[in-house]
């Protein structure tokens, strides 16, 4: 009887060990397959500085397209407003051309020659005096044988030439100025014209419905001068 | 089998050495499934390696985006930079136009009537400032180089009157200064100076006349003029 026994226990025992040996080689192939702990500590916190990156990213990039908003609107409203300006205040400097009714003046050195004639002949003060008279008369623009009269613009003797902005210029002098045509003509027959004229000087002020005066046309050019400090 | 069975019962070691191998594996088994819960599933390693891989991927993205963006910024930031040549071309033309307060290094040139005591033949009128004096400093500076003129503070303009009635002069239209009457101007002060001064020059011609003095100066300031406003000139050639 013991005899037959021992089969069936080797059976169950062989049994066992199969079961066994099957689950032992199961886990250890899924313990090989999974990570191992190292390596999802390692995604976890790469997941998460990865996060925190991507948030930083998010706060930049709004950022930056906040600043592009601005500097596109402010960018485009700065540059209009400064075109705006520099056109106006070209415009008041007369460094463009402009136009209007106003009167022609011109005025030539004395006829004749003889002793002295020269002594009558037109000088820069007189220039400077016209040109003073219609600013008074309320001028708005002048022009001197095409040269603009700006704020720096000098009406002087060089030898026994006249020069305005640096140009020479020649009798007779033509004198254009844009304003109220019959104030200005006024203002110069009743004053400075008549002077001129006891000078034998040839004077014909003409009143027009249009002059064009051309622009300054001089560089620019500031070393010594600065805006005031805004306070 | 009855004979192997045979053989294991003569030979008790086998079945000792076959329950060893039990025991030894009985042990591995115990100690590995005791290992098992502390590591993650599979699955949630792979769900990890998911987000970790979609976050990358986002991270990238953003990445690019920004570097895009910053570019962008970095083009407007220079293209802000052709304002400021704006702005200087917008300085220079309210100097000329006078809309702009300026100040600098220059000269000042005051002038006042004469102080002398007049003799019965004198004529007093001779010895008050006119219109035409100031007119000569004020043209003697502009051929000299003067970047701006100003006369006791007064923007002198391209329209700019000067008119002299009694102790008072009259200028743009609506201001009214009293003497001694500061003529400013801006500019190198050594050449606006000299150019004064030249032998049969302004300063020689005035100074029989009205009292004339010539100062160099490191900061003259010089108010703004108030901007035109034109009822008939227009901008163009009409």
């Amino acid at each position: 009887m013991k005899t037959i026994k021992i089969p069936y226990t080797m059976l169950v025992v062989s049994l066992i060990l199969g079961f066994l040996l099957t689950v032992q080689i199961r886990v250890s192939r899924e313990m090989v397959n999974a990570p191992p702990l190292e390596r999802s500590f390692e995604l976890t916190s790469r997941l998460k500085s990865l996060t925190e990156e991507i948030e930083g990213l998010m706060e930049e990039k709004n950022s930056l397209k906040q600043k592009i908003n601005l500097l596109e609107k402010g960018g485009k409203i700065a540059e209009e407003a400064l075109i705006s300006e520099i056109n106006k205040n070209r415009f008041w400097a007369g460094a463009t051309p402009a136009y209007g009714p106003g009167v022609r003046v011109i005025l030539n050195n004395p006829p004749g020659f003889g002793n002295n004639s020269e002594l009558f002949n037109v000088r820069d003060e007189d220039l400077f005096n016209l040109l003073n008279e219609l600013k008074a008369a309320g001028a708005e623009g002048i022009a001197v044988n095409g040269q603009r009269v700006t704020a720096l613009t000098e009406v002087r003797m060089a030898g026994n030439k006249i020069v305005v902005n640096t140009k020479a210029i020649y009798p007779p002098y033509e004198i254009l100025a844009v304003g109220n045509p019959e104030q200005l003509k006024t203002s110069l027959e009743n004053g400075i014209a008549a002077t001129f004229r006891e000078w034998q000087m040839e004077v014909t002020i003409t009143k027009e419905s249009k002059v064009v005066l051309p622009p300054y046309e001089q560089e620019l050019e500031f070393n010594y001068i600065k805006p005031q400090e805004a306070k | 089998m009855k004979k192997l069975t045979e053989h294991l019962n003569k030979n008790k070691f086998g079945l000792f050495l076959v329950f060893c191998i039990l025991g030894i594996m009985l042990a591995t088994q115990f100690r590995l499934t005791r290992q098992m819960p502390t590591t993650f599933s599979s699955e949630r390693a792979a769900l990890l390696a998911r987000q970790v891989e979609a976050a990358e991927k986002k991270h990238k993205e953003l990445t690019k985006e920004v570097e895009s963006l910053r570019q962008k910024v970095a083009k407007l930031t220079e293209e802000q930079g052709h304002l400021r040549t704006y702005q200087d071309t917008l300085t220079k033309y309210q100097i000329l136009a006078g809309t702009l307060a300026v100040e600098g290094p220059g000269v000042e040139v005051t002038l006042d009537d004469a102080k002398k005591p007049l003799t019965a033949e004198e004529n007093p009128n001779l010895y008050v400032i006119h219109d035409e004096d100031v007119l000569l400093v004020l043209n003697e500076l502009r051929a000299a180089g003067a970047e701006a003129l100003g006369i006791n503070g007064e923007r002198v303009t391209a329209m700019t009157e000067i008119r002299c009635v009694g102790p008072t002069i009259l200028l743009n239209k609506t201001k009214r200064i009293s003497a001694p009457f500061v003529i400013q101007a801006i500019g190198n002060p050594a050449a606006l100076r000299n150019s004064l001064m030249m032998p049969g020059g302004v300063y020689d011609q005035l100074k029989d006349f009205i009292t004339i003095s010539i100062k160099t100066s490191e900061n003259i300031k010089i108010k703004a003029a108030t901007p035109p406003d034109y009822k008939y000139l227009k901008e163009g050639r009409g």
